[in-house]
């Protein structure tokens, strides 16, 4: 299966490559750069996704898009997060603000989902046509489905029209009807209004764009949204339905929009735009790799060549200090070395290449300058919080041949071994290499979003980190951090009803001075073939202490993992560093990881969450073989979603970028960005850092192979 | 022992020479400006070591050029300049594998060249990772012309191999003498013109009779466009 994968991706990018180098070769002779193309063909309107201003269009942004946009006008605010999931289809999660639309705020704040589909592109003739939804798991507040086609005329005009459902069909409306539409506001929202999609009457909308410019773009739409619940609560006055407006480009991804709104107000958009396929600089600008060092001949080294050197036992450790020296150089650590006449083993740990197959391709050209020429076949092994991973067979003869060919070929010599499934001879310890002591100290800003009466609360202190690994697996860690200032604890807790313990409502009343966020022993394992485990005891996390136990089966050449966690927790104290409460819970999952090889992947845990619910949480991922993960994931437990409170259910986006996309040059870092529901009890599960999955599958074949391009660079 | 020696020999040894890189002239990229820019390094390169002495500045490729030859006697040296931007360098080699041999300049930015023909970039960003040449590094040798078809191969964004596949024509051209450096000699040069649809680039190649590269300009990808490359001292 593995090789059909590598196969097809050969072919797609033989075409992609053609493209893309066509591109650049373009820019090269015009000065024009091809970038720009991402922000000027899609207009993003004040839903923040493709849209004219008020009205959404059948456009696509490219793949893989990710797009911030704020947009106010009248008494609303709404910021949006667009993400173009794949070609076709796009989802924005976006937090809107009205002014007085209810008697209980004074800002009434709403989470809304958005997705959208082009079922067909545009053609000759036909128009690019799609489909969408509006808020379709929120309160149903400004719940609307649309149908739409757009099509350019010419190089500068584009025109849309569509058929609306629900808001969309509050204005001219066609006057007929599809079903009754359920208008019931759902107060708790967060749940599918499946049973309101295309119902009720239709509306027509229309618009179009118009490029003056290659920066300026004319907007104009016929909208079918009357503001019905704005205008009778008195916020917002309603005396046309047509809206004008102009966008300017002030960078080829950012552009913004001024309009005029329903004959009444003046609207102002800022979007900004990014996309994880295109990083500062393709394959990265560190330092060029040493040369690869051919044998001397067997006439010039005879004595190395016989190996025969391996006699007297002397070699061993000189270059274990050499190679030790240069691996350090590129950012390797050697842990041990096992040293025949014709095989050499190399175990060794990685912090500084994201892509893992670099640092084979660095310890690769090392190597070949570090043994006596009889040595024929190298084993590199990646150790993992002091679990040999995987390790990596490489012919030296091959390293020689095919430095300067594709590195396809070095793949199709190179084979991946679990490090347990492999004869090895006695590995000698690197000096120094344990204990591994470790610690960092940084400022850290830790946010707690969508409080209504104050969207957005945050902590800013500084963070420090620790770790010590007595020997391979067994370590000591802890993260303590020290508050400068913040008012996350400001925060009302409303745990007044009693249906569900608070395991995560109390979250504010742990927002003290200093916090001791974890301290734990761990102990990390690869017993057997395919079967990795992992035992920590003490500080688990911020609000729970105990002792949690993980064990992961993976096959290298799988794209599933099967992962099983058990833990007893207790609840820490509020304010004791080192003392606990009376709640106490035995809390666990079965883990099911799946690589869908296309981008994607997902995860689903099935289990006990920490308020004693059951549960399962299903996370689904679009991963970049560069690092970027976009994903959302969502639980459903046995709490009713009554006593779940708003939102319904636990629910949330992740985005995780790659520190070296932005930069340039390698480090493994991310920068993790997580959007959540307010901390709710239900569907909690327990914050333990370091879990197998993502430790053990980054070093594994597959992620290898995904960025084998780099072995050589 | 003299395993451990030989790799230290190696990875300390490693001779890395002079390398003011700075941002200069001109983000004018028009590729026929190429002849205009090899003139204008040619007349530098000659006015180090000639009449004009008293051009001087840190920033002086002349002065750079001089200190290296003086700084690494006896070393070879190649003189390195990145057309796009107007940064240079100096090289000093850095491996040899076969055929193929690796330049590397002070700031570690190497460039592998098979005979006189660029093979591969490190460091750059954007980098020519390989080329399957078709035997077009032979024909230039050897001063022939020819007709092969060229791989030429990136990474995209994504650490995927993307290639470029490319029709060229090899041309014999006129003969010149070129003083570069310390080396003065007579070469033919010859010209390379690669096509995929209306993308085209000219690499120009002057061979001494040895089937030597003494200067060259060669294309390293879109994004890094044009380098020339000029040999000091063989």
């Amino acid at each position: 299966m593995v090789k059909r994968k590598r196969a097809a991706r050969r072919d797609s990018t033989q075409w992609f490559g053609v493209g893309v180098v066509a591109a650049g070769s373009l820019s090269v002779l015009c000065a024009a750069p091809a970038v720009a193309q991402d922000a000027k063909d899609t207009h993003y309107g004040f839903y923040g996704n493709p849209g004219l201003l008020d009205m959404p269009t059948a456009e696509v942004a490219p793949d893989g898009q990710l797009s911030l946009s704020h947009n106010r006008f009248g008494p609303m605010r709404r910021s949006t997060l667009t993400f173009q999931i794949t070609p076709k289809m796009s989802g924005s999660f976006s937090y809107t603000g009205t002014d007085d639309l209810t008697d209980s705020f004074d800002i009434y704040w709403d989470r809304t989902f958005d997705l959208s589909y082009q079922i067909v592109d545009e053609g000759t003739l036909r128009p690019a046509i799609a489909v969408g939804l509006r808020d379709f798991i929120g309160t149903g507040l400004l719940s609307s489905e649309y149908v739409v086609a757009t099509k350019s005329i010419g190089a500068r005009l584009k025109v849309t029209g569509g058929l609306g459902w629900g808001r969309l069909a509050s204005e001219n409306s066609l006057g007929l009807s599809f079903g009754e539409r359920d208008e019931t506001v759902v107060e708790t929202g967060g749940t599918l209004n499946s049973g309101q999609w295309f119902r009720g009457p239709v509306g027509t909308f229309g618009g179009l764009s118009y490029d003056i410019t290659d920066k300026l773009t004319l907007l104009a739409e016929y909208s079918s949204d009357a503001y019905v619940a704005e205008t009778e609560r008195g916020i917002l006055d309603h005396a046309s339905p047509y809206n004008v407006g102009l966008s300017y480009a002030i960078h080829p991804n950012i552009s913004m929009t001024m309009a005029y709104m329903y004959g009444d107000s003046i609207g102002f958009g800022i979007s900004g735009h990014l996309n994880p396929n295109n990083p500062a600089y393709a394959g990265g600008i560190e330092t060029a790799p040493l040369p690869v060092k051919q044998r001397p001949s067997r006439s010039a080294d005879a004595l190395g060549w016989s190996g025969a050197w391996i006699e007297d036992g002397r070699d061993a450790p000189g270059i274990r200090k050499a190679l030790a020296g240069a691996m350090a150089k590129e950012g390797l650590t050697l842990e041990a070395m096992s040293l025949t006449a014709t095989r050499a083993e190399i175990e060794f740990r990685n912090t500084r290449y994201p892509a893992h197959a670099q640092a084979l391709g660095r310890l690769s050209r090392i190597a070949t300058r570090a043994f006596p020429p009889s040595v024929e076949t190298f084993v590199f092994t990646e150790v993992v919080k002091g679990m040999p991973v995987q390790s990596t067979v490489i012919p030296r003869r091959a390293i020689e041949q095919l430095e300067f060919e594709p590195a396809g070929e070095m793949l199709a010599a190179t084979q991946f071994v679990d490090p347990r499934a492999l004869p090895s001879d006695p590995m000698v310890p690197a000096e120094g290499a344990y204990p591994d002591f470790n610690w960092s100290v940084s400022p850290y800003l830790s946010a707690t979003l969508f409080d209504p009466d104050s969207p957005i609360r945050a902590d800013l202190g500084l963070r420090g980190n620790l770790s010590y690994e007595f020997v391979p697996g067994l370590s000591l860690t802890s993260t303590a951090s020290l508050k400068m200032t913040g008012n996350v604890d400001d925060l009302e807790t409303d745990s007044d009803d009693d249906a569900l313990p608070p395991v995560r409502s109390n979250a504010a009343q742990y927002s003290n001075q200093f916090q001791l966020n974890s301290l734990a022993a761990n102990w990390y394992a690869h017993p057997a073939e395919n079967m990795f485990t992992r035992v920590s005891v003490g500080y688990l996390e911020r609000m729970f202490g105990g002792v949690a136990g993980e064990v992961l089966w993976k096959k290298p050449e799988n794209a599933y993992a099967i992962g099983a966690e058990v833990a007893y927790v207790k609840q820490r104290d509020y304010e004791d560093l080192f003392g606990f409460q009376d709640y106490d819970v035995v809390t666990g999952h079965i883990s099911g990881y799946m690589d869908f090889g296309n981008g994607f992947h997902g995860q689903l845990d099935v289990g006990r969450y920490l308020a004693e619910d059951w549960g399962a949480t299903l996370t689904l991922d679009r991963e970049f073989n560069n690092g970027w993960r976009v994903g959302a994931y969502a639980t459903l437990t046995d709490v009713p979603f009554e006593d779940f409170g708003e939102g319904s259910f636990d629910k949330g986006i992740r985005i995780s970028m790659p520190v070296d996309w932005f930069i340039g040059t390698p480090t493994a870092e991310t920068r993790d960005l997580n959007l959540n529901s307010l901390s709710r009890d239900g569907g909690a599960r327990l914050d333990l850092s370091g879990r197998l999955y993502e430790r053990v599958r980054d070093a594994g074949q597959a992620e290898v192979e995904d960025r084998w391009g780099r072995f050589w660079r | 022992m003299l395993t451990a020696t030989r790799l230290r020999k190696a990875v300390m040894g490693l001779l890395v020479v002079s390398g003011l890189v700075l941002s200069a002239c001109g983000n004018d990229v028009a590729t026929d400006r190429t002849k205009a820019t090899l003139d204008e390094v040619g007349t530098l390169i000659k006015s180090a070591f000639g009449r004009n002495k008293t051009a001087t500045g840190p920033g002086d490729p002349n002065v750079m050029i001089a200190n290296a030859l003086r700084e690494f006697e006896g070393a070879p040296l190649m003189f390195v300049l990145r057309e796009k931007t107007g940064a240079y360098g100096m090289a000093s080699i850095y491996g040899q594998n076969g055929r193929v041999t690796t330049w590397v300049t002070r700031d570690v930015v190497s460039m592998s060249l098979d005979r006189p023909m660029l093979t591969a970039t490190r460091g750059f960003g954007n980098d020519l990772m390989s080329v399957e040449d078709g035997g077009a590094a032979g024909l230039i040798a050897a001063r022939q012309a020819g007709s092969v078809q060229k791989t030429y191969r990136f990474l995209d964004g994504q650490d995927r191999t993307s290639r470029l596949i490319l029709s060229c024509s090899i041309v014999p051209g006129e003969t010149q003498t070129v003083e570069s450096g310390v080396i003065s000699t007579s070469t033919r040069v010859m010209r390379e013109t690669c096509r995929k649809d209306a993308f085209k680039f000219t690499n120009t190649y002057w061979i001494d009779a040895q089937g030597r590269m003494v200067q060259s300009v060669q294309w390293a990808g879109a994004e890094n466009g044009q380098l020339v490359l000029r040999r000091v001292r063989w």
